[in-house]
């Protein structure tokens, strides 16, 4: 036995002191699956660069470990954490000069163009494009089953509160909040009134009852024939890639308004930043950006392409509805807000651990059976104790 | 006169010996003690904060989980749910501990290594083996409260049924002879001495699988993933992961170490019978 | 002699018993061959799962084991099960000649990581990392590992350390021996046992561990097996049921071991 882990030991041990870094190295921070790794593989043989892929599953967690001292050359967060890592001067200014092979100018999707402009102008404008290179971009709308949900039912926002269909929400504050608060009728997801938010937490107590669901990356395997849900809450990426995988699903932004956002490349500060403009130029060049976006089925950034794959014959053609995204005068993009995110964090925890007592109200008896349960058992024993203390003496 | 230099001697060696913990507490105290300090410190920040410094002071976060009747109603339930798991590990467990003690000590070796081997498994393996059951054979179970018990028990019998085989297999069997000589039918030997003589390993299963059943986070989120079952573990954990609000969770941390230290403290006052049995010696 | 009967109730109630216990674990084993993608139809029997498996780049990487989740995983409770071994052991030593005092206070302070709830114990850890502005990695992993494998080796050395004779351990010194030989030539051979149990334990502990980690290090992108597992819940990938039952065969192989070894002990007693 004490042989065995002797040899274990020693068989970590060499592998470990065998590691070591060849050459130079590219740190990309990225969502998971957010990439074609062919195109990676490409780049490393043509630059000779290793890259090196972190990935992570919410932009809390990227500016977290950003601003732990974790280092990267680069990170595609999303627009408002882009903003919160401006805000708090952990990236760099982009250098246009250096990117050769794209001109956000001209060559800018149009909705896309209409997203960065609406963000970059007002009070607050924040202009993405001063720390930012777009990488892929959408918006959040319900994914559906044609063949079970009937058309007069697509109305909005409320079709998620339609207990004929089997519905599941996405489960992230933002993205719970935001359908909420359109529904409601708010001005503005990013300012909301008290009246407007407690408006949107009622809208979701009513509608997250025991008989839905909250998903996140479930929707890939639950969306595919034969879907488990009618109606659910997604990004039009996602819903790109499930409506090619299964021809039953359709997909429709509401009228009331919906959330438009934008990823890109951002450099923290330190970055190896040669290493991460070749990077940069080589994901944006035609073909790349081309095969990119039909590996990972979200909007690319690029007008040319974005517009070769919605013609005819291309591989989004019959998909417009999620990949062409229309932004209409409702749509907004989130913006850098922590105190308005911590609030709809607790309540979004509030909302799901009310969701399975479906709308009883106040404290169930189960509850106040417990507590009193509990005072009781620990009032009377520590009174016995102390009775029995002063019988000993 | 040999006395005083033997004692001089082992003085050295007292010294050394004394020496050769000084790592141990080093770690215990920056690695164990500190951090609780610095939980209930933390409680009573702000969240965001960097560092300790500069204190600042609130009940906000205390307030914020006692006025949310969602987030209390959760505690509670996973009170419960720790109850129903502990009972239902009780009724399995007991007559299992019981049996094992009848048997040959070959077969008992055998049998509790296997009722021991999946402890050595690791837990999210096992949760995620039964999940695979379930869904295949029973789906209705998922997302109720009969499957997170059921996950609960599944994961923390054997925590129940080793203290009660310990503390059965240690009960001298003339004292059941005596009882049956005495005029006992079985059932009153059962009721008046075997139970009581178990009672400090039933207790300690009992903290065992109640402790871990209502602070767990893994179960809920296999066996209940539309969160219709919310448990106190997943709002800290959430806190914590999704949110970043460490003092907030340290606050909620707190009160549930509170709860379940009353828990405990009865549980522990109930043990009236530690140390009767003749083979037990009471160890600290 | 009472002739024991056979209850057949008894066994009816241990069979249930077991196959309670040990249905899914079979299941996993069963569908790690599956040629389908699926964990709930069956396809064809095939190894294919267990390739995907080693060549997996996230769970082994060959070249740079350091982003390797599985060479990470087996790294970290190594080094901690030698350090908390090592601390552990020195500490029960120690103990036995301290005052009743300090011995009491020790023993209730370990017990704290012991019988506190896991996710107790994974908050006040953050806390203090954070207050001391560690970043979450491996290393903070590795410093939670140590934190909650020490106590458990003190419990397991202690006993044994506490029965064993000082008159050996005088005489060693009578003889001339300085401390520190007495120490490894005399004291830890006689506690050798329960050094390997506590060691045992330290690394089952740290190699499963999850609650703590997660909350330490997992938010990081730095995972255990634990982790990998929990984070690639919602997304079933089939290479790991490969990954289950390989660890399941190994500990089959370790109670099997285990199991003989008590057997030839109780043979030899009897």
């Amino acid at each position: 036995m004490k042989k065995l882990l002797g040899l274990v030991l020693i068989l970590v041990f060499a592998i470990l002191l065998a590691s070591c870094d060849q050459g130079p190295t590219l740190r990309l921070y990225n969502w998971g699956e957010y990439i074609d790794d062919d195109l990676v593989a490409t780049f490393e043989e043509e630059y000779g660069v290793r890259v090196k892929q972190i990935a992570f599953d919410s932009n809390e967690v990227a500016i977290t470990q950003i601003k732990a001292g974790n280092q990267y050359d680069l990170a595609i967060p999303s627009d408002y954490a882009i903003e919160q890592l401006a805000a708090e001067d952990l990236i760099l200014t982009i250098d246009w000069t250096k990117i050769m092979s794209f001109d956000p100018a001209t060559d800018l999707a149009d909705g896309l163009s209409l997203i960065l402009d609406e963000v970059a102008t007002g009070v607050n404008g924040f202009d993405l494009l001063d720390y930012a290179v777009p990488y892929f971009w959408g918006n959040v709308g319900l994914l559906y089953n044609k063949e079970v949900v009937a058309t007069e039912d697509l109305v909005g926002w409320d079709l998620l509160h339609n207990t004929d269909y089997k519905i599941a929400f996405y489960n992230s504050s933002r993205d719970a909040f935001m359908p909420a608060l359109k529904a409601t009728g708010a001005v503005s997801i990013n300012n909301p009134t008290t009246a407007e938010f407690n408006a949107a937490v009622s809208w979701l107590n009513t509608g997250l009852t025991s008989d839905t669901d909250v998903i996140t990356d479930e929707i890939f395997d639950a969306m595919l024939n034969p879907a488990r849900y009618d109606v659910v809450v997604a990004y039009s990426g996602d819903a790109n890639y499930l409506m090619s995988e299964n021809e039953d699903l359709g997909f429709f932004t509401p009228e009331e308004g919906s959330n438009v956002w934008v990823d890109g490349f951002v450099l923290p500060k330190d970055s190896n930043t040669d290493l991460a403009y070749d990077f940069i130029n080589f994901m944006l060049e035609y073909d790349h950006a081309l095969q990119n976006t039909e590996y990972v089925g979200y909007s690319t950034p690029r007008k040319d392409v974005f517009l070769d794959v919605l013609a005819s014959g291309g591989s989004f053609e019959d998909y417009s509805d999620s990949y062409d995204v229309r932004i209409n005068d409702n749509d907004e993009v989130y913006r850098y807000n922590s105190d308005l995110k911590e609030q709809m964090d607790t309540k979004w925890q509030e909302i799901l651990a009310n969701k399975g007592f479906d709308g009883e109200e106040g404290l169930g008896t189960g509850t106040i059976v417990a507590i009193i349960v509990i005072g009781v058992l620990v009032i009377s024993s520590a009174a016995f104790s102390i009775i029995k203390k002063r019988r000993s003496i | 006169m040999q006395n005083i230099e033997i004692k001089a001697r082992s003085k050295p060696k007292k010294k050394f010996e004394f020496y050769l913990g000084i790592p141990y507490y080093a770690v215990l105290i920056t690695l164990v003690v500190i951090p609780i300090f610095l939980m209930i410190v933390s409680s009573f920040q702000f969240d965001n904060q960097s560092g300790i410094y500069p204190i600042s002071f609130t009940l906000n976060h205390y307030l914020d989980f006692l006025r949310a009747t969602s987030f209390v109603r959760a505690m509670t339930s996973s009170l419960w749910i720790a109850a129903a798991t502990t009972v239902v590990a009780l009724i399995i467990g007991y007559p299992l501990a019981y049996i094992l003690t009848r048997m040959k000590p070959k077969s008992q070796i055998t049998f509790l290594l296997l009722i021991n081997a999946p402890m050595w498994i690791n837990m999210l393996l096992r949760v995620r083996a039964l999940e695979q059951i379930i869904r295949m054979f029973f789906p209705f179970l998922i997302d109720s409260f009969a499957g997170v018990v059921l996950g609960l028990v599944y994961v923390y019998l054997p925590f129940m049924v080793l203290p009660i085989f310990a503390v059965l297999s240690k009960i001298d069997p003339n004292l059941l002879e005596s009882s049956a000589d005495l005029g006992a039918n079985k059932f009153k030997t059962i009721t008046k001495v075997v139970i009581p003589l178990s009672l400090s390993g039933v207790l300690s299963g009992i903290l065992m699988v109640f402790l871990p059943a209502a602070t767990t986070i893994i179960i809920p989120q296999y066996l209940a993933p539309s969160q219709n079952i919310y448990m106190i573990g997943t709002l800290i954990e959430k806190s914590v992961i999704n949110s970043g609000r460490i003092s907030y969770a340290s606050a909620v941390a707190i009160i549930l170490s509170l709860v379940i230290l009353g828990i405990v403290y009865y549980i522990k006052k109930l043990d009236k019978y530690k140390g009767v049995n003749s083979n037990e010696k009471e160890t600290h | 002699m009472k002739k024991r009967r056979t209850n057949p109730s008894q066994v009816i109630f241990l069979i249930l018993v077991f196959l309670f216990i040990y249905a899914p674990i079979i299941s996993i084993a069963v569908f790690s061959f599956n040629e389908a993608n699926s964990l709930t139809r069956w396809e064809g029997f095939t190894f294919d799962r267990y390739i995907e498996l080693f060549t997996d780049r996230e769970l082994f990487n060959y070249t740079n084991p350091r982003q390797s989740i599985v060479f990470m995983t087996l790294w970290i409770a190594l080094i901690s099960t030698l350090v908390s071994t090592v601390l552990g052991t020195l500490a029960a030593i120690a103990l036995t000649q301290s005052k009743k005092v300090i011995r009491d206070i020790t023993m209730t302070v370990n017990n704290i990581p012991i019988v506190s709830p896991e996710i107790i114990t994974a908050v006040s850890l953050l806390v203090l990392f954070g207050a001391l502005s560690i970043a979450p990695s491996y290393n903070t992993m590795l410093l939670a590992h140590i934190a909650f494998s020490t106590p458990y080796v003190l419990i397991t050395v202690y006993p044994k350390v506490k029965s064993l004779d000082p008159n050996i351990a005088d005489a060693a010194y009578d003889l001339g021996a300085s401390p520190l030989k007495a120490l490894f030539l005399v004291i830890l051979p006689q506690i050798k046992v329960a050094i390997i149990a506590g060691a045992a334990i330290a690394f089952t502990m740290s190699f499963d561990d999850f609650i703590i980690s997660y909350f330490v290090a997992g938010s990081s992108g730095d995972k255990n097996i634990s982790i990998y597992l929990y984070t690639n819940r919602l997304s079933p990938k089939p290479i790991i049921n490969a990954l289950s039952t390989i660890i399941l065969m190994i500990i089959g192989g370790k109670i099997t071991y285990d199991y003989f070894k008590t057997n030839k002990k109780t043979e030899e007693l009897e």
